[in-house]
């Protein structure tokens, strides 16, 4: 009998405790990379000491400092470094640890809204338009309007797209400094158009015109369509919901554009596509991505970010076959879809003048050009972007620079992250046939529209 | 519980006596520390967090039940609380019918024991997301390795991983591929402790195979059968990193795959409603605890305690 008791006891003890692993994880936040971080500090601490005197009355306190640098940017992990390592050389008491976290499931954002609630997030990163309002408002970005009103390597105003730069701004306060921005343009490999035939596509293509070749390219006995039609919002159909004249937020932010007719015919397009079997279904997408078939040497046509260039042209069998075109325009109309990180300051930076110095250097023209001659993203200057299409000359990478004045700016609110699970839900259902694009569309505007009443009364 | 053993006599300690407790204590404290800032905090945290509106950064503000009031009319959790459910039932009796048949063979005479021992328990020693990646590439429905196999035989595949009506089965495979050594080497420890003398006298008697598994293997087997049974349901319903990893935001089945633990995810890191989230997480604690207790309940109409 006791002995019974005993073993119940301890079973339901044992099961209350695995169960409240589950409610326990909700609370843990991640503090790895400290310890890691100031261990790498002591160490050029004690080989930097020699340099410290000459160059420190320049950087701040003149201590040694090392600063964490949070990026998400699998390509730019190089290039993050050798801005590191110029940034030291100049400013030879500051170490910047670039720490990169990769984001294609959101772990970046995981990490470092988890790092900044727990008050161990890097002093610097990366920031972009979709988030900003929420680190803003949380109090987890440092102004920088006084360095910015006395810097000598930046004028946001002149040196800076506004449309990038106001991302970062609220009521007049600076909290991030441009970094880069993309567009979309369109990708071939010139091996299948030969193969098949078919004239390479020209910056002046209609959608109909790129219709038409990629019937003439698809082969589904070789496996080889002409162009996807990929579930996406920046790379597919927000650049045709601009073409046709549609938009997704209302210039107050009070309404959605989901239900104006425009709108539904950018995303029609798509649907279209695969309805014709020009481009793998919905399903056949998810496990294989558009990429990796754009890769393989299976997809002749795929829309593209600009920040895709680094690894299409890191693909041997590929960077010696492919080029670049605008995107096609429909009725006449060009359209595209821009996007822009910036670079931030943690509030709770233990070296907030080290930090703000290096977001500084950053953003100068010496910054920004060593990322731009990288070839991983258009640095988002005025005075750097064309670096972008001299990494490559080879490439039309022009077609990328042309298209910001037709772009529409990716949509961001203060509940992007509803609006856009919201958008998701109900649009994938258009895509693999259960929905029409107008009854979709309808029903994610009568589901946004009161989200954004809400949050912008 | 007789009354006797609550009336301890309490002795008078002596100085040994109470050097063996700071002892004993010493080194149970790294544990206990352990578990109160690990376990406890973070558990009492939720709660209270349940009632709050919790936003990015932890700025919460007192809520009532508004929370729970939200999660009964939530149509995305009934819906991913079923998926949950679906799972369970495919996975747990399947999984372990299987880790006993495993571990009835393994205890058999047969040459390599530690061998296959070692392989079925690998699954439970991977990563959930070296494994995820490789069966997300055998489920391919264009150049999965199980449609080329099935391809052999004439039968043409389909994409697993983005139907509806094979997303949570093919899912459920693999989740009993993972936990099937665990549970294996479980049953084994419990089929091991079996006496042979049972064996003997029943074979003397001239029992047969089935009437020896019925009333001498199960029962003897049964509390740790019992133990198979409670850990495996509280895992399944805890299922996250299989799904989370192999069905992507884009999916067109994301809604019929994700997991209740998922959807507590989502509302926790992609949305930052943390109040929210621990609402889910505290929903699913209750669950877990009622359907143990029942089994608790249960236990005594199946498990003998020799």
């Amino acid at each position: 009998m006791k002995k019974r008791a005993w073993k119940q006891a301890a079973a339901l003890g044992m099961a209350a405790m695995m169960a409240m692993g589950l409610t326990a994880c909700s609370g843990s936040g991640s503090t790895s990379t400290t310890a890691a971080a100031s261990k790498a500090a002591d160490t050029t601490a004690a080989a930097g000491a020699e340099q410290t005197t000459a160059a420190g009355n320049a950087a701040g306190s003149g201590e040694n400092v090392t600063l964490r640098f949070a990026i998400w940017g699998a390509s730019q992990q190089e290039v993050s470094k050798q801005l590191a390592d110029a940034f030291h050389e100049k400013y030879p008491n500051i170490t910047v640890e670039v720490e990169f976290t990769p984001q294609n499931t959101g772990e970046y954002w995981t990490k470092l809204e988890s790092s900044c609630t727990g008050g161990s997030a890097p002093d610097v990163f990366w920031m972009n338009g979709v988030h900003a309002d929420t680190y803003i408002e949380g109090g987890m970005m440092l102004p920088l309007t006084d360095m910015v009103k006395n810097s000598s390597v930046i004028d946001i105003e002149k040196d800076y797209p506004s449309t990038l730069s106001n991302l970062y701004i609220r009521d007049g306060e600076v909290y991030a400094i441009p970094k880069d921005f993309d567009t979309i343009a369109l990708w071939y490999n010139k091996k299948i158009f030969d193969d098949a035939g078919v004239a390479y596509p020209s910056d002046d293509w209609t959608w109909d015109d790129m219709v038409e070749a990629a019937r003439k390219l698809t082969d589904k006995e070789k496996g080889i369509y002409g162009i996807t039609s990929e579930f996406g919002g920046q790379q597919y159909y927000y650049p045709t919901i601009s073409a046709n004249g549609g938009y997704i937020l209302a210039d107050d932010y009070k309404s959605s554009g989901y239900d104006d007719p425009n709108t539904m015919k950018g995303v029609q397009c798509w649907v279209d596509l695969i309805e014709e079997g020009l481009s793998p279904t919905l399903e056949q997408l998810t496990d294989t991505s558009s990429s990796t078939l754009f890769e393989s040497g299976r997809l002749a046509m795929i829309w593209a970010g600009s920040w895709n260039t680094a690894t299409y042209m890191k693909n041997e069998q590929l960077n010696t076959i492919v080029d670049v075109a605008e995107l096609p325009s429909f009725n006449g109309q060009k359209g595209n879809c821009i996007n822009g990180l910036g670079i931030g300051v943690y509030t709770n930076t233990k070296h907030p003048e080290e930090a703000k110095l290096f977001v500084e250097w950053l953003g100068s023209k010496e910054g920004q050009e060593i990322q731009g001659k990288s070839g991983t993203v258009i640095s988002a200057r005025y005075d750097c972007q064309e670096l972008f299409t001299a990494a490559y000359p080879q490439l039309n990478l022009q077609a990328y620079l042309k298209q910001v004045d037709v772009a529409m700016l990716y949509p961001c609110c203060k509940v992007t992250n509803e609006m856009l699970t919201i958008e998701g839900d109900y649009l994938k259902q258009a895509y693999t046939g259960q929905m029409s694009v107008e009854d979709a569309c309808r029903a994610i505007a009568a589901e946004v529209n009161p989200l954004l009443e809400k949050a912008y009364k | 519980m007789g009354k006797a053993n609550k009336k301890r006599v309490r002795h008078k300690l002596t100085r040994r006596d109470r050097n063996d407790y700071i002892w004993g204590y010493a080194m149970v404290a790294p544990l206990v520390i352990g578990l109160l800032v690990f376990y406890f905090y973070p558990f009492f945290q939720s709660i209270y967090m349940s009632f709050t509106k919790t936003g990015a950064f932890n700025q919460s503000q007192w809520n009532g039940i508004e929370n729970y009031v939200e999660l009964i009319g939530d149509k995305t959790f009934w819906q991913s609380l079923k998926n949950t459910f679906v799972f369970v039932v495919m996975t747990v009796p399947v999984g372990i019918f299987l880790s006993m048949v495993l571990a009835a063979l393994l205890n058999s005479k047969i040459k390599g024991t530690s061998f296959y021992r070692t392989i079925y328990f690998l699954p439970s020693v991977t990563m959930a997301a070296a494994i995820s990646l490789v069966w997300k590439w055998i489920y391919n429905g264009d150049y999965g390795l199980l449609n080329a196999v099935l391809g052999m035989f004439g039968i043409k595949g389909m994409s697993w991983l983005t139907n509806p009506k094979t997303v949570m089965v093919a899912i459920g495979v693999v989740g009993i591929w993972c936990s099937c050594g665990y549970n294996t080497i479980i049953l084994l420890a419990g089929l091991q402790g079996i006496s042979s003398s049972y064996y003997e006298a029943a074979a003397i008697d001239g029992a047969g195979p089935l009437y020896v598994f019925r009333k001498i293997t199960f029962p003897l087997l049964s509390p740790t059968i019992f133990f198979v049974v409670v850990t495996s349901l509280i895992n399944g319903l805890k299922t996250f990193d299989l799904v989370y990893m192999m069905v992507p935001k884009e999916s067109p089945v994301y809604k019929q795959a994700q997991t209740v633990v998922m959807y507590f995810y989502r509302n926790a890191f992609d949305y930052a409603n943390k109040g929210y989230a621990s609402a889910i997480a505290v929903a699913i604690f209750v669950i877990i605890m009622l359907l143990t207790i029942l089994q608790m309940r249960m236990q005594k109409h199946w498990v003998i305690y020799e």
